[in-house]
């Protein structure tokens, strides 16, 4: 992960998560997520975004927190260089990468690079990669 | 936003193959990442587009193949030159050679930098450097 | 990161696209340039050089080294060539056609998975000894304005002193165009001169003001064409002879001398304008994305119309203003007709004549038979038929494995032939032709033929067909199945392992199907039709549950609504009678895990699904609809059973995930055994 960029930050399950500012092709709002049979849980479907079939990962299911509620209008992050989505609850905008700050994950956190500790709460980096990978077989 | 305001870079990369662009854009980016900066990249496909695009965008940088069909980099460069407008604009000429014979070629016909296909990281940033120097670009 | 570790990468798909179009145009160059002989078209053999040459930096960049290796080998060879440093001969041209086979193969071996392949002889020392270098050429002055002779590279001042040999003028045309339509302006006359001659280069003019855009073309001219009229067509500001040609002959006039300057061996003087121009008036090319981008818009455009129409309807059943209902609905179906035209034309955008792929079937054809020692012909019909870009180039590796094996298995040797009482030269057909939304191509040969019985032993021999199976009533069916093959020997050429089974499955994924007749002694037909365009997929909409699944129609034999008198027990598995035939049959939510839906009580509808090769059926909650659907793929790397292949939108919004008929049906046919008495 670039030390010096910028990130997009989001709310999923109740708490703030961000990924690369340049990982972000766009957020949408979907129609429709259409359920996978027989993927894992964390998987929430499948999305079609500007024509494109594309995979919705769930980020609160994946990070252990309760799934967020079925929204009528979903809103997901769309990421350059992999065929998948971010199902979040909400954006918070373009933030500055708060350099010096961010302390390696805590074990077992799952897919981060690493944790920023805020004034209400916690920043987690998000491995983009890793969150995807982990779906698959 | 909170972003404190990085250098912003407008660079038009001009190739006929799409994979080709893509991986210049991707080593642009890269580069913007590892020096601090930011880039807006303007994609053309051909000289044509090339030429329309120029007065169009406040351009920085133009990275152009040298091999491509009906207008090659070669007269593109010599176009951009030849107008007063851009006769300064920084160009790196991106071509399949690595000898210096190639080289000589684009910097006869006007172009301020070479690069070799494939290049690495290294090379990148080195032959960037040299063409922009370590001067911030004019924004108004 | 400029170079993916492992090679290709994310890349190794567009580098795929990329390599095999390079290798296309490279092809159709050589091609070109054998009819041209020994004089070649200039412009040619640039292009074919600039092919190879991009072929080298895609393979480079990606990262594969054996690739961009060998292509670097040829295009120095190329180079020389477009440099006048070695001579069009056969041997040379021979040796660009090997270097462009062996690239052929390479990059087939990193289609066909291999991570870094490399040529076991470099190309190099394979090209050196079939080029004959030919004699160094002194430089000279081209009273060219110093300005430009500064400015020329190698090859333009190569090409404008090769012209000034052969007595052409040399001009140059100023160009004074208007910024908004430079290009257009820009394109046409250069378009023009490479139709009167030779376009040497492109330069920079002196436009007065600065707003325009002022382009110098540099252009040789054959003896004889006038300078005047091609700048007159150019638009052009001005035309300046740089230096006249020499001894034009006057057209019709008596003298008969060859000029001085023209060495006696060389072509004859051109009559006139030089003939067969190659450029293709009124043609654009466009990328293949923006294509699909724009059909992707018409199919999203003919979304909203469905649910406009549906909106449209319910409202206006409510309205009271008879004349405004009736205007409205007027307005409706004529966008209705204009969205409905728009689809296919979008479409049509797509298609290009299947002659792109029948010459490279032709290539393949005499290399394979000169291989195999066979002696045969190989005849296409109907080149000029329409079909998708995509599928053109998707349909080579299957179509080309039917040729290998009418070669390899049919066609017999001329020994062989001459004692049958037939021709020594074997014969294979390849006709083509529309038929409806569908192309139907028929590859005809005249060898030995295929024994019916014979391949019905064969199956039951290696246990395809179990010893008391009635025999099918297709027996040739059992040749695209997998395991099943007629040689007698491991051939070099059909290769090991690799049958008509792959043949099948490949044309199945393109939505094609694939069917043989044969009669023993006289010749094996292989009919392959495909549909006309990949995109718009008539579809089955099926639904259990809340999930939605498409269903390719071709592949629906039929459905039946509340069928479970159909259903009865054999061999303790549920079977479905359809007419004569017992089929497999499974509940769509158990063989997914999704959860059984509330109401299964045998009234649910059955779909009987089949592939060209058998058929199952399938019990779902409710059948939707049948509709044209984009179905968009789903990358490999998001977690699903493998028969969900894509996802398509269904008016009204919901999504369908698209099912691969061919591995649902072979799923039900394995079990698990669904229905069997728990």
């Amino acid at each position: 992960m670039s030390g010096d960029g910028l990130l997009l930050a989001f709310r999923a399950g109740g708490e703030r998560f961000a990924v690369p500012l340049d990982r972000v092709r766009e957020a949408a709002r979907p129609r429709r997520i259409a359920p996978l049979p027989g993927a894992p849980p964390e998987w929430s479907g499948v999305a079609l975004v500007r024509g494109e079939a594309i995979g919705v990962i769930d980020v609160a299911a994946a990070m252990g927190l309760s799934r967020a509620h079925a929204d009528p209008a979903p809103l997901v992050v769309v990421l350059y260089g992999s065929d998948h989505a971010l199902l979040v609850d909400s954006i918070d905008g373009v933030e500055t990468y708060p350099a010096g700050r961010v302390a390696p994950p805590p074990p077992g956190r799952g897919a981060l690079h690493g944790i920023v500790a805020e004034e209400l709460g916690f920043l987690s980096l998000l491995d983009v990669d890793r969150l995807a990978a982990r779906g698959e077989r | 936003m909170t972003a404190s305001g990085p250098i912003r870079r407008h660079v038009l990369i001009v190739d006929d193959s799409g994979p080709a662009r893509l991986l210049v854009r991707q080593a642009l980016e890269g580069w913007a990442r590892r020096t601090g900066q930011r880039v807006d990249v303007v994609e053309a496909e051909n000289g044509f587009e090339a030429l329309r695009e120029l007065p169009r965008a406040p351009i920085d940088l133009v990275l152009t193949d040298v091999n491509m069909p009906t207008l090659s980099g070669l007269e593109l460069i010599r176009m951009i030159r030849s107008r007063p407008e851009q006769s300064a604009l920084p160009v790196i000429a991106v071509s399949t050679e690595r000898d210096a014979e190639d080289a000589a070629r684009a910097r006869k016909a006007g172009a301020d930098g070479y690069l070799g296909k494939p290049f690495d990281v290294e090379t990148f940033d080195r032959v960037l450097g040299e063409v922009l120097g370590s001067k911030a670009p004019e924004e108004p | 990161m400029t170079r993916p570790k492992k090679p290709g990468g994310a890349f190794s798909g567009e580098f795929l696209a990329e390599a095999e179009m390079l290798l296309e145009e490279a092809g159709c160059g050589i091609d070109a340039l054998d009819a041209d002989g020994d004089d070649p078209n200039p412009e040619r053999v640039n292009a074919l050089f600039r092919s190879v040459h991009s072929l080298k930096g895609v393979a480079g960049m990606v990262g594969y080294a054996g690739v961009a290796d060998a292509a670097h080998a040829l295009e120095a060879l190329l180079d020389d060539l477009r440099m006048g440093r070695v001579p069009a001969s056969p041997a040379v041209r021979g040796a660009v056609r090997e270097g462009l086979g062996a690239l052929s193969t390479l990059v087939a071996r990193v289609a066909a998975g291999e991570d870094a392949p490399r040529l076991e002889t470099p190309l190099k020392d394979r090209l050196e000894g079939l080029v004959r270098p030919a004699e160094p050429r002194g430089t000279e002055s081209l009273r060219l304005p110093p300005e430009l002779d500064a400015s020329l590279s190698d090859y333009e001042r190569h090409r404008a002193s090769e012209a000034g040999k052969r007595g052409k003028a040399l001009v140059l045309v100023d160009l004074d165009l208007d910024f908004d339509s430079f290009d257009a302006g820009l394109r046409n006359a250069m378009s023009e001169a490479s139709a009167a001659g030779e376009l040497i280069g492109t330069f920079p003019g002196t436009a007065a003001d600065p707003a325009r855009m002022a382009f110098r073309l540099l252009v040789a001219l054959p003896p004889g064409c006038d300078a005047a009229a091609l700048g007159t067509r150019c638009s052009a500001r001005d035309v300046v002879t740089v230096s006249a040609g020499r001894a034009a002959p006057p057209p019709s006039a008596a003298p008969a001398r060859l000029p001085a300057a023209v060495p006696a061996e060389s072509a004859p003087p051109e009559p006139g304008p030089e003939a067969a121009p190659q450029v293709a008036r009124g043609v654009v090319r466009v990328p293949l994305e923006k294509v699909a981008a724009l059909v992707d818009l018409a199919g999203e455009l003919a979304l909203a119309r469905s649910a406009l129409g549906r909106s449209l309807g319910q409202a206006l059943a409510g309205a009271s203003d008879r004349g405004a209902r009736f205007e409205a609905q007027r307005a409706f179906a004529r966008l209705d007709r204009l969205v409905a035209t728009l689809g296919p034309a979008a479409l049509a955008l797509r298609l290009v004549p299947v002659e792109t792929l029948t010459t490279r079937l032709a290539r393949a054809f005499a290399r394979t038979a000169s291989a195999l020692g066979r002696e045969a012909d190989f005849v296409v019909q109907g080149v000029e038929t329409e079909i998708d870009k995509v599928l053109a180039d998707e349909l080579g590796d299957p179509l080309l494995h039917i040729l290998r094996n009418a070669l390899d298995h049919g066609i017999e040797s001329p020994e062989e032939r001459s004692s049958a009482g037939k021709p020594r030269r074997g014969r294979v057909a390849l006709t083509v032709a529309p038929s409806g939304r569908e192309v139907v191509l028929t590859f005809s040969d005249d060898g030995r033929g295929v024994d019916a019985a014979g391949v019905v032993a064969k199956a039951r021999q290696t246990g395809l067909l179990g010893a008391t199976d009635p025999d099918p009533s297709d027996p040739f069916a059992l040749l695209f199945r997998p395991g099943f093959s007629t040689a007698r020997e491991v051939s070099e050429i059909s290769g090991r392992g690799v049958g008509l089974d792959v043949v099948r499955e490949k044309l199945a994924a393109l939505g094609g199907r694939v069917s043989v007749r044969s009669i023993p002694g006289s010749g094996t037909t292989f009919e392959v039709v495909v549909p006309m365009t990949l995109v718009l997929l008539e579809s089955l909409v099926v639904r259990v549950g809340e999930v939605w699944f498409a269903l390719p129609g071709e592949n629906v034999r039929r459905t039946l609504q509340g069928a479970a008198d159909g259903v009865e027990i054999v061999d303790g598995r549920a079977c479905f009678r359809d007419g004569d035939e017992a089929l497999p049959l499974a509940r769509l939510d158990a063989l997914f895990g999704l959860p059984k839906s509330a109401g299964s009580d045998g009234a649910e509808p059955v779909v009987v699904a089949e592939d060209g090769r058998r058929a199952a059926a399938l019990v779902v909650d409710a059948v939707e609809g049948v509709w044209d659907l984009l179905v968009k793929p789903l990358a490999d790397s998001v977690p699903r059973p493998k028969e969900i292949v894509g996802a398509a939108e269904v008016p009204g919004g919901e999504i369908a995930l698209a099912l691969d008929a061919g591995a649902l049906i072979a799923r039900i046919h394995s079990g698990p055994a669904e229905g069997r008495t728990a």
